[in-house]
Formats: structure tokens, sequence, C-alpha cells
């Protein structure tokens, strides 16, 4: 699944500025209507530690309304959670009606992790994806949008993004650099994802590969992502879906006017 | 299944009080060591109204630790809990590694009240047996130990106790108030019960059915029930047992042993 990624695609400044402006102002209203429609919403963002989703995640959340979406980041479990099966933090942390929930990391990090590092047997990975299809389908039963995405890039790409911190070579997962360079590792880190991917992509909620060597590319590719699921899902389309950015612009000080009167009809 | 309930099963108050003591005894010593050895359990009571579960749940915790038990009772889902999948309150109330947890009804209220009461949409309790099984074959597969009685009543017994509890002001403030109601529609529940004890009876959450027309022998099933299971489950960790007149404990294993195998 992973090899035939084109990995090449990148995105010009001008597109990336109109696009990001465009995507942002849809997933406003779109985000208005989870609350108004009562529905849920599951942001997933998964992938090796080497790619960041912070971007991703800032793209989607820096012009939301702050009410409407929750972000949760996903690090190892502690307190409560240790002392409890592993979906249970997720359980806890589902988001209500009404609200996006977005986790930056997930409930697939801790199993394959084990799976690559050689501590889960085939039978606990069956189990593991079992469970995991389960959890999905119960919570899109329960009429939650489920989005989940899949970041990923090339090796060059995270040898490049990792060498600024000393000492790391490959930082993939939370394996030691002598770790991945065993080609046996790779392959095994290549085949869980695959299969994970293959076998947890369900009617619940399907993965979207997002290309990440260039990160405008993947921003944009995140936005665009989140607000056609949204759009479907809600069964609403975006008011500005339909105006481009330079018109949008021409209309802004309109509507602008239109307010200011009633504010003024409001005071006599 | 239920047909094959032997109702008539009997224990004297003389006897279970004889026993009680040594029972809890060896519960609270078997709490110690599923704390020690990180065996949890989660203990589900269901049963007919008046059926007697509130008595063996008191029986069950009053000689435990308050600290390694919790005991969640199930109303219908209110306020924030409708914000969210419908097990999702039941997950959070599940047991911390080495402690026990009491359900006092549980979410099987889906398949039972919500469905004969029309609480819940058909689909809704249709797609509950599966959602039930695989939340508990979660748990189980993480180690929780799933015991699960149903408290079985015949339909003359029900009413006799309902009409007594109407009568008796004290007790009749403790039951149920639709008792009554729910009584006139015990056929109704009764294809509920069967169908709920026919579809989520697994491997790793068999059913006890336990007969409660004397609410002694029902007592001192459920804490036989506990005590074996947890037992079961540490094996060679258990307490060494204190004391024990194992000619009736024998007794009562059979009679146990003969209330499950009818599933």
């Amino acid at each position: 699944m992973l090899d035939s990624v084109d990995l090449s695609q990148s995105l010009d400044r001008e597109t990336y500025v109109r696009d990001v402006a465009l995507y942002q102002l849809q997933l406003q209203e779109l985000s208005q209507q989870v609350r108004a429609q009562n529905r849920p919403a599951l942001v997933v963002f998964e992938g090796p530690d080497s790619i960041s989703a912070d971007d991703l995640i800032l793209r989607i959340t820096e012009n939301l309304d702050p009410h409407t979406c929750i972000v949760h980041p996903i690090d190892d479990p502690d307190g409560i959670d240790l002392a409890h099966h592993h979906l249970y933090r997720f359980w806890r942390r589902l988001p209500p009606r009404g609200k996006i929930g977005i986790f930056d990391g997930s409930w697939y990090r801790e199993m394959l992790v084990s799976r690559v590092s050689g501590h889960l047997s085939d039978e606990g990975w069956a189990r593991a994806l079992r469970e995991i299809n389960s959890f999905e389908r119960q919570v899109a039963d329960f009429g939650t949008i489920v989005v989940k995405f899949w970041l990923h890039a090339s090796l060059d790409e995270r040898l490049q993004q990792d060498e600024g911190e000393e000492g790391v070579l490959y930082q993939v997962w939370e394996f030691p650099s002598a770790v991945w360079n065993s080609p046996e590792r790779r392959e095994a880190y290549q085949d869980a994802v695959n299969e994970m991917l293959f076998k947890t992509s369900t009617l619940s909620g399907s993965w979207t590969i997002v290309e990440s060597d260039d990160g405008w590319w993947a921003e944009v590719k995140t936005l665009s992502t989140l607000v056609e699921t949204l759009s479907w899902a809600l069964n609403y389309q975006p008011r500005t879906l339909r105006i481009n950015p330079v018109e949008a612009e021409q209309e802004a000080p309109a509507s602008k006017k239109a307010s200011g009167k009633k504010k003024k009809k409001g005071k006599k | 299944m239920l047909e094959k309930v032997d109702l008539t099963k009997k224990l004297s108050r003389a006897d279970y009080e004889a026993r009680l003591p040594g029972l809890q005894r060896r519960l609270r010593a078997l709490q110690g060591a599923c704390a020690d050895h990180k065996v949890t359990a989660l203990v589900v009571f269901e049963g007919w109204d008046g059926s007697g579960t509130n008595g063996a749940i008191h029986a069950l915790t009053n000689g435990l630790d308050p600290r390694r038990f919790r005991l969640h009772t199930t109303q219908a889902a209110q306020g924030a809990e409708e914000d969210y999948p419908w097990l999702r309150r039941f997950w959070l109330n599940t047991p911390a590694y080495g402690e026990m947890a009491i359900f006092d009804r549980s979410w099987y209220r889906r398949v039972l009240i919500e469905r004969v009461e029309g609480l819940a949409s058909e689909m809704a309790w249709r797609k509950a047996y599966r959602d039930i099984n695989e939340f508990e074959q979660s748990l189980a597969d993480d180690g929780v130990t799933i015991v699960k009685f149903w408290f079985h009543l015949s339909q003359g017994k029900q009413k006799r106790r309902a009409k007594k509890r109407r009568q008796d002001s004290a007790e009749g403030g403790l039951a149920h108030p639709d008792g009554w109601k729910h009584h006139k529609k015990y056929n109704e529940y009764l294809v509920a019960v069967e169908e709920m004890l026919e579809r989520t009876d697994s491997k790793w959450g068999r059913w006890t059915l336990v007969p409660a027309t004397s609410r002694w022998y029902a007592r001192n099933l459920v804490l036989e029930t506990v005590a074996a299971r947890l037992e079961a489950r540490l094996g060679d960790n258990r307490p060494t047992p204190e004391g024990a007149d194992d000619s009736i404990a024998d007794d009562i294993r059979k009679a146990m042993e003969a209330a499950e195998s009818i599933l």
C-alpha cells in the first residue's frame, strides 16, 4: 500500500495560500454544522514519530471556534489509564455530540510499536486489530464521523527532519538507529503498517494517506479531505465551496456593510 | 434455558448464617490475593424484580475491603451520558487491574428493560448483543474475570413477593417503583431474558443461573461462585483456606456446577 504512494507531490506558495484560506473558511462553516446537527466527529493523525502532525493540526484548529474542537495529544498512558484496558483512555476521550475530537497519536500507536519491536505475538496483533475495529464500529454506529490520516514520508525526508537532533540518525517510532538500520526491522515495519492500514480501512473509518515530504501539500491534503468528508457526512455544502477566493474577497466588504446597517437599525 | 433451573433449591437461614462468616473470610483473603497478583474481576447482577439481587450484593460486599471494589448501580442514561456511544459509561466503570467492579444491573438493561418497554429502538437492542459480546471479550482478553448472575424466579413467586412488598411500606420504598408494572409483562420479559442468555453466554462471559426462590440459597451460591472463579483464576497464588467445612462446601460446589451446566 505504502509503496504505491507518490511522494513527489508538492505545492507552490500561491496555491498553498489560496487553498488554505478557502478550506479554512469551509471548515469554519462545517464545524458549525457539526454543532447544529449534534454529530460528533473524530479525526486521527497517526504515523511514525519522525513525522510531526503539529502543523496539520494547527491548520485545522487555528481558525476554528475553540468550542467546536478538542485536541488530545497521545503519549504513553499514565495514571488511571495504565490500570485499564488499552482502549479505556480512548473511550474516555471520545468527543461528545456536537464536537470534533482530534487525536495526535491514537489507539494504533501502542500496537504498532510493540509489533515492530517484536513484543506482540500474531495472536495479540489479531486481537488488537479486532478490538480496534469493534471500537471504531461502535463509535461510527453512534453517528460519529471518523476521519483517519496516515502520515507517510520517504526515508530521506525523515532523515532530513531528524538531523536537527544531535546524535539521532533515524528516529522512526521509538527505535534507536541501530535497530532501524537493520533491513529486517524495516521490512517488519512496512509489513505491519501495510497490514494495519488494510485491515482497519473499514466502512466505519477508512485511512487517508498523507504524503508528507512536502509540508504544504500535506496541510492542504489534510484540510481538503476533512472538508470533503464532513461535507458528505453532514450532507451540507459549505457556501464558500462555490465561490473562488477572489470573489470572496470582493464580497467581504459588502457583507460588512450589511451587518453595519443591521446594527444601526438595532440602535433605533 | 430457564425452564431447566431447579427453583425448588433451598437452604435454611440457619445453615446460611453458619456458612456466611467463613465465606466472607474466604472472599476477603481472595480479594487481597487478587490485588497482589493483579487479578481483576467484574461481577454482574441481573434478575427479576424482587429476586433478591440487592441482598446478595450486600452479602458479597459485606466482608470485602471497600478500597478495592466499586459498586455501580445502573439506571437509564442521562445528561452527558447520552452524548456518547452507549457502552462508554460502562467502559468508564470497568475495574482497574487488581480490583473488583460489581454492577447492580448493567449493560444488559438495553436488551431487557429498554427492549421490552420500548425505550430502545429494535435496531439499537439487536445491535447491542454484538456490542456487548465484543465489549466483554475485550475485557476478558485483557485478563478480567467476568461473572454474570441471572436471578431466576417463577411468575407465581414474583407475584407473591411483589404483593408483599407493596404491603410492606418499609420495603416498598426500596422496591423498584415499576416492579408491579414489569411483573404484568412477565412473559414478554421472559422472551427477552431467554434471548439474552442465549446470545451473550460466551466462553469468556458465562452466565450463572441462580434459583432465587430461597434467598439464602441464592446468596450462598453467589458467594461460592465468585470465590470459586477467583480461586480458579489465581491458581497457585490462591490463599490457603482456613478451617472450612468441606462436606458442605462440596455439596454447594456440586449444586453450583448443576446450575452452570444448564447453559
